[in-house]
């Protein structure tokens, strides 16, 4: 990544700059790229739930709509739920509403699922990620549904 | 950056579980110290810009002091501060 962006994490919000020209991306001299909005918001959803720790993405309302979706035939719980980006022609930010477990610590949790983020789109799109920002929404809590899948926290039960 | 700090947190975890007066890693009393990884986690080992942290499991009949000195000999020289949490002790090691 040639561009000069400072490496602190600049400000959430409307203010910030993603190079905003959607659909010219990397551009050579025998034609362009693009990648659009919901490659970058799928490799992102995906990169995050990989992290153990993380049990699932979305706010409640996001998360309650996908149940549903899930129970459509033919409809799947989509891997962007919880994922906003914004894709510029050779940058992208990243907002993220997750759901942790109980028990992770929560900054180093965010570390992980940002470096994982970063890593994962740049490498596979070639945008540089300017920013991750993460919202925790929730924490799990395993009692809270019947039995199944109980994270291993390491404690002696 | 991924691969180096998994990797460091690999070779730490496996370098402390080597030592004689360490029964295992101990993730701590909520499991907080960990160290997350895609697909899986390190219980017992974090590492922060500024600080390692290990917890661990140790073995009977040493005292907390030689626990912490083997956790400290595993590791080697590293260039921030090590903190030591002894999480639990393991009694009977000849019975494993």
């Amino acid at each position: 990544m040639t561009n000069t962006i400072p490496t602190a994490p600049a400000r959430p919000g409307p203010g910030r700059e993603v190079a905003k020209a959607n659909g010219e991306a990397q551009a050579s001299t025998h034609g362009s790229t693009s990648i659009a909005d919901v490659v970058v918001q799928k490799i992102a959803g995906l990169a995050t739930r990989e992290i153990s720790g993380v049990y699932a993405l979305g706010g409640g309302a996001a998360r309650a709509f996908g149940a549903i979706r899930e129970r459509i035939p033919g409809a799947s719980s989509s891997a962007g739920q919880g994922v906003s980006v914004e894709v510029g022609e050779k940058q992208a930010a990243v907002d993220l509403q997750i759901l942790v477990e109980y028990g992770v610590s929560i900054s180093d949790l965010a570390g992980a699922v940002r470096r994982n983020v970063i890593t994962s789109v740049e490498r596979m799109t070639g945008l540089e990620v300017v920013e991750v920002n993460i919202n925790v929404t929730d924490v799990h809590i395993p009692s809270e549904d019947e039995g199944d899948d109980t994270p291993d926290t390491g404690r002696v039960l | 950056m991924t691969g180096g700090v998994s990797l460091d947190a690999d070779r730490l975890a496996t370098a402390v579980r080597a030592r004689p007066l360490v029964a295992g890693l101990h993730g701590g009393r909520f499991g907080e110290i960990a160290t997350y990884l895609p697909g899986r986690r390190i219980a017992g080992v974090r590492i922060r810009p500024d600080a390692i942290t290990i917890g661990v499991t140790g073995r009977y009949p040493a005292t907390a002091a030689e626990i912490d000195a083997d956790v400290r000999a595993a590791l080697g020289p590293v260039d921030r501060p090590v903190h030591v949490r002894i999480g639990d002790v393991e009694a009977a090691p000849t019975t494993r």
